[in-house]
């Protein structure tokens, strides 16, 4: 008896989390199909985050480069032109364009 | 499971904790990548921003039409927004062309270039959305209203960054099922934008630019060929969904990389306590083991009890993990955890933090505290199953 309790209770607790699973995913997919007419409004693709400090917002590696704000070897490339994860080809992004008279 | 409680509770309480903490970080990390991919849903497929001296800068407006003329662009919007403060708190100030905005457009083409009748509906609490003829109007946050105990009507008198102080009549206040993008929000219409950032007449912050692709499988490619025609545009760089996104993705996987460490230390740690915990439970239990073999048990049917009880109790930690997990993302707000994934001290605790509880999760949090513990109980269980149950019985008395 004791032991048919501790697995029909085993059972249920793996099924809460299955049931807790499934009702996540309904919920996302809901809220997916319906339209935000604010977010789509105002085109901001971000979340809240509510601290002026730049660095306390990004801990971790982005500590050093963004606590050394924009100075001069505190360069970062989040505030330049060489935007990370850019899959296109951008055209004029070379300061440099001959070395020497050479092209 | 019973009989050895002692071993039987320390693989349940190391498996659980180290269940819950991959849980709770993964429920949490694929929430705001969810909330993210949502929002990135309704941003524009391109954002034009202004570059001068390798910094973001103000763009132009005559860029509006050169733009708006490159074959697969629907239209362009501009818009005017930036950061304030209230005191240690940030706010963002956000200017909407509400005459060419997306939602205006969509819902002319829609019903006609004729009036609209119907407005949509934005997600506000109380008073209403701002209009074309809104001026000095604003429609605040949950979170800048509770921080100003502001309410519709209040007027709020605000110092901008020319040291110039001007009101604002609070027309509406964003509901608490927006605050995950709208609780620090301070939205105004784009002249107002302009006065409070002091922005010359012929600069917008940035541009947004929507496609005409409708397709997410075809909108990528075009919107790079797109870019790199637009990068043609001296002093500008442009920001394509895609980038966003992947940038999003790259900084919560790399936070949620920190306590994933942690929670593989923890889970080897667990798989060997539970290798140990077996080879002496499996010395004990060879006395057991021998009189079971006498009876008539076969060396598999043992094997398969001591199977079915890696699997209860894998299960169990397992789910007793991801539940725990889901309390603590779900109704305590993931203390900690949160402020480190979307940066320490934030000040605005009243959204409610994105969790999204994957199938995939689930699984895998299974899979991690079910299958080590298998290996760990498996072979000690093979090799004390496998001794003649005579010679078992006797060395297990000696």
């Amino acid at each position: 008896m004791k032991s048919r309790t501790l697995v029909l209770m085993i059972v249920f607790l793996i099924a809460l989390a299955f049931v807790a699973s499934g009702l996540s995913e309904i919920s996302w997919s809901i809220r997916e199909n319906s339209p935000e007419v604010l977010r789509q409004t105002v085109g901001l693709p971000s979340t809240t985050v509510g601290n002026l400090n730049p660095s306390a917002r990004n801990p971790g590696v982005e500590f050093l480069c963004t606590s050394l704000f924009d100075v001069p070897g505190g360069f970062c490339n989040y505030f330049t032109l060489g935007v990370p994860f850019t899959n296109f080809t951008v055209v004029g992004n070379f300061t440099v364009i001959s070395i020497n008279g050479e092209k | 499971m019973q009989r050895y409680k002692l071993r039987t509770l320390v693989i349940l309480i190391t498996l659980g904790i180290a269940a819950a903490s991959f849980s709770s970080v993964a429920f949490l990390s694929d929430g705001l990548v969810k909330e993210g991919a949502l929002s990135l849903k309704y941003a524009p497929d391109l954002t034009v921003q202004g570059i001068s001296s390798g910094r973001q800068s103000l763009i132009p407006t005559r860029y509006v039409s050169s733009v708006a003329l490159v074959p697969g662009v629907r239209w362009v919007s501009q818009r005017i927004w930036g950061y304030g403060n209230i005191g240690d708190t940030l706010v963002v100030v956000v200017g909407i062309d509400l005459d060419n905005s997306i939602t205006t457009n969509q819902a002319k083409v829609l019903l006609g270039n004729s009036v609209v009748d119907q407005a949509p509906a934005f997600p506000l609490e109380s008073g209403q959305f701002l209009d074309v003829q809104s001026r000095n109007s604003i429609v605040i946050g949950k979170g800048v209203a509770e921080l100003l105990g502001a309410d519709v009507g209040t007027v709020l008198s605000v110092l901008t960054e020319s040291n110039v102080i001007r009101q604002y009549n609070v027309i509406g206040i964003f509901n608490s099922e927006s605050s995950i993008y709208s609780a620090d929000m301070i939205l105004m219409n784009l002249e107002s934008a302009r006065e409070f950032f002091s922005v010359p007449e012929d600069k917008v912050t940035d541009l947004m630019v929507y496609l005409d692709s409708e397709d997410d499988s075809t909108t990528v490619s075009l919107s790079n060929v797109i870019a790199r025609q637009i990068s043609e545009t001296p002093n500008c760089r442009i920001l394509t969904k895609d980038v966003l996104l992947r940038a999003q993705e790259k900084t919560y996987s790399e936070r949620s990389g920190f306590f994933s460490i942690v929670w593989y230390v923890i889970l080897i740690a667990v798989a060997i306590v539970a290798f140990n915990q077996t080879v002496v439970v499996g010395h004990e239990s060879k006395f057991e083991v021998g009189l079971l073999k006498a009876l008539g048990f076969s060396t598999s049917d043992i094997i398969q009890v001591r199977v079915y009880e890696s699997l209860m109790l894998g299960g169990l930690a397992g789910a007793v993990g991801i539940l725990s997990g889901v309390v603590f993302d779900s109704i305590l707000g993931a203390p900690i955890l949160r402020d480190y994934m979307l940066g320490w001290a934030n000040l605005y605790p009243g959204f409610p933090t994105p969790v999204f509880i994957s199938l995939q999760t689930v699984l895998f949090t299974f899979a991690v505290t079910v299958l080590p513990l298998l290996f760990a109980t498996i072979i000690p269980s093979w090799l004390n199953a496998t001794v003649d149950p005579d010679i078992a019985m006797r060395g297990a008395r000696a």
